[in-house]
């Protein structure tokens, strides 16, 4: 499907230039306890911005970014870095994998809200 | 529902390698923002005066064209297709795999067929009454259903089902799913066979009920016949007719439900998660009793006739609304989420097998953004409301001889409309919590 192709092409593209040329937007974040401060528990961002999630932690932890489909691995003295350029809209949730362990227990660290332009 | 997306996103974290499914289940829909609320808002009350002000026609018939009519073979194809397919999930869900993101039993389910036949009902009509697996069986019945019996068992079925999709927390594994629609034919079967297929069917089959109010939305009427007729959309509200106490029961339940669902996804349900078993199945059996109350006594103050009747008349003249939210809050979801059922058709028992060579689509999360979920929530909202008003207003016409009557019946219910409709985009403007439990 040609169309498709020129589609993703189209996206591929225009993912390249968000992250040469949009504004960069960089949260430090430190997750003590499996927690984040309150007032990070939303972060809000534009479409088509850059944006660094720098995480310092203090345990050992595997975060996933889902939607975006991010894997990040942070451990204490190792800070890690999300970087994504910020081109699907919506809310996404940050969770810590293996969190828990009983399904309903599950809850997201953070979330990442991303509005239209 | 979205207790099997909780209930999903957890247990993805276990697998990281599932690669598809990793997006399964989860609901990515920002809040709509304030100047979209305040606009459909607005909207709402100002195209409520409109229909007061053009709604002018007499009486409750309707035009309608005859379309086609759907060759008897081809029912019975399509059944065959459709007692296929359940074959297929109630075997996926006892042989396959138990992991709910490499079964199909449970996207399509609660995905593909709870959420998106209602809206294909929605849309092209009665298909329920052909694709129906259970109408397998023929039977007069043995004895006769108690006229007192009414629409009753399947309210109470809509009731259990509502709490297995909402509260349960089994709800997703795949041999769950087998063995309640076993138990579920038993029911039905037995039901039919005793009471007659046609009895039970209005009584008891509680989707056959749910989907024939869903249809009366469509603008495609279809007859018992096999006809197919066009009519304007919701046409099939204007039916002069009242509904039996159970079945304006059902309609409520229908609008409590949606409405139940959307709200404990809101701040405001913020209970513990200790509680939060008793206390949501608290809400959900409660609301119904509140809706039902709330109704009441607005028909009680539309004319000097007995409210029960103007309730039973007026209600479906709601459903509208409550579609028009269901899509605002599900159609992004659908689209998304609905994808995985691509995947899981080439390997519904997660063995590994590629069907149709479809078993490694990967899902589109980009497919729609919040733009497209917030101007589609608008549009259906309001386009739900002025429907509801403007069938509303028709059967007032029908229902008085005088217009004046008619009109001044209205305001009440035309303020109760506004009531729901606001509540609806008030949800739709509240960040969806799933930290709870």
């Amino acid at each position: 499907m040609p169309a498709a192709r020129i589609v993703a092409a189209f996206i591929a593209l225009e993912a390249c230039l968000a992250l040469t040329q949009a504004p960069l937007r960089t949260f430090e974040i430190q997750i003590a306890e499996r927690r984040v401060p309150p007032a990070q528990r939303v972060l809000r961002v534009t479409e088509g911005e850059r944006v660094e999630l720098r995480w310092s932690a203090d345990e050992p932890l595997v975060l996933h970014f889902h939607g975006y489909d991010i894997e990040t691995h942070v451990a204490p003295g190792k800070p890690a870095v999300t970087a994504f350029a910020a081109r699907l809209t919506g809310r996404f949730p940050v969770a810590i994998h293996g969190e828990g362990g009983s399904k309903h227990r599950h809850r997201a660290l953070l979330h990442v809200e991303i509005h239209p332009r | 529902m979205s207790r099997f997306i909780r209930a999903n996103l957890a247990t993805f974290t276990w697998l990281p390698a599932e690669a598809v499914a990793h997006a399964f289940g989860e609901r990515y829909d920002l809040p709509l923002p304030l100047h979209l609320w305040l606009a459909a808002a607005g909207l709402t009350v100002a195209l409520s005066f409109v229909v007061f002000a053009l709604a002018l026609r007499r009486g409750a018939s309707y035009r309608q064209f005859f379309l086609l009519r759907i060759p008897p073979p081809l029912v019975g194809a399509l059944r065959a297709v459709s007692v296929g397919v359940f074959v297929v999930l109630i075997a996926g869900g006892l042989l396959g795999t138990q992991d709910p993101f490499r079964n199909l039993a449970p996207a399509f389910v609660w995905i593909a067929w709870w959420i998106g036949f209602t809206y294909l009902t929605a849309l092209v009509g009665d298909l329920w009454s052909v694709l129906n697996p259970w109408k397998v069986v023929y039977s007069k019945g043995l004895f006769k259903l108690p006229p007192a019996v009414e629409a009753w068992p399947a309210v109470a079925l809509l009731l259990a089902f509502a709490w297995i999709e909402i509260v349960w927390e089994g709800n997703a594994v795949p041999a769950n799913i087998a063995w309640l629609a076993l138990g579920y034919s038993l029911l039905t079967w037995t039901g039919m066979f005793v009471f007659g297929r046609e009895a039970w069917l209005k009584s008891g089959e509680v989707f056959t009920v749910y989907f024939g109010f869903i249809a009366r939305l469509a603008p495609i009427e279809w007859r018992t016949n096999g006809e197919l007729h066009l009519r304007a959309p919701a046409a099939g509200l204007l039916d002069p007719r009242p509904l039996s106490s159970s079945e304006a029961f059902f309609v409520i339940v229908m609008l409590a439900l949606v409405t139940f669902d959307g709200l404990r996804e809101t701040p405001l349900w913020a209970v513990s998660d200790a509680h939060w078993t008793a206390a949501t199945t608290a809400g959900l059996l409660a609301l119904p009793f509140l809706f039902a109350l709330v109704i009441f006594g607005i028909c009680a103050s539309m004319s000097s006739a007995p409210a029960g009747e103007l309730l039973r008349l007026f209600v479906p003249t709601l459903l509208p609304i409550a579609l028009a939210y269901h899509v605002a809050h599900y159609l992004s979801y659908l689209l998304i989420a609905g994808q995985v059922v691509i995947p899981l058709a080439s390997d519904p028992f997660g063995r590994g097998w590629n069907l149709f060579g479809t078993a490694h689509y990967q899902i589109a999360v980009g497919i729609v953004g919040a733009r497209f979920a917030w101007y589609t929530s608008v549009i259906v909202i309001v386009a739900g409301h002025v429907l509801a008003m403007y069938v509303a207003h028709r059967l007032a016409l029908a229902l008085f001889s005088e217009r004046r009557t008619a009109r001044r019946s209205q305001y009440p219910l035309a303020a109760l409309m506004v009531a729901y409709t606001m509540l609806s985009l008030w949800i739709l403007a509240q960040p969806i919590v799933e930290t709870v439990k």
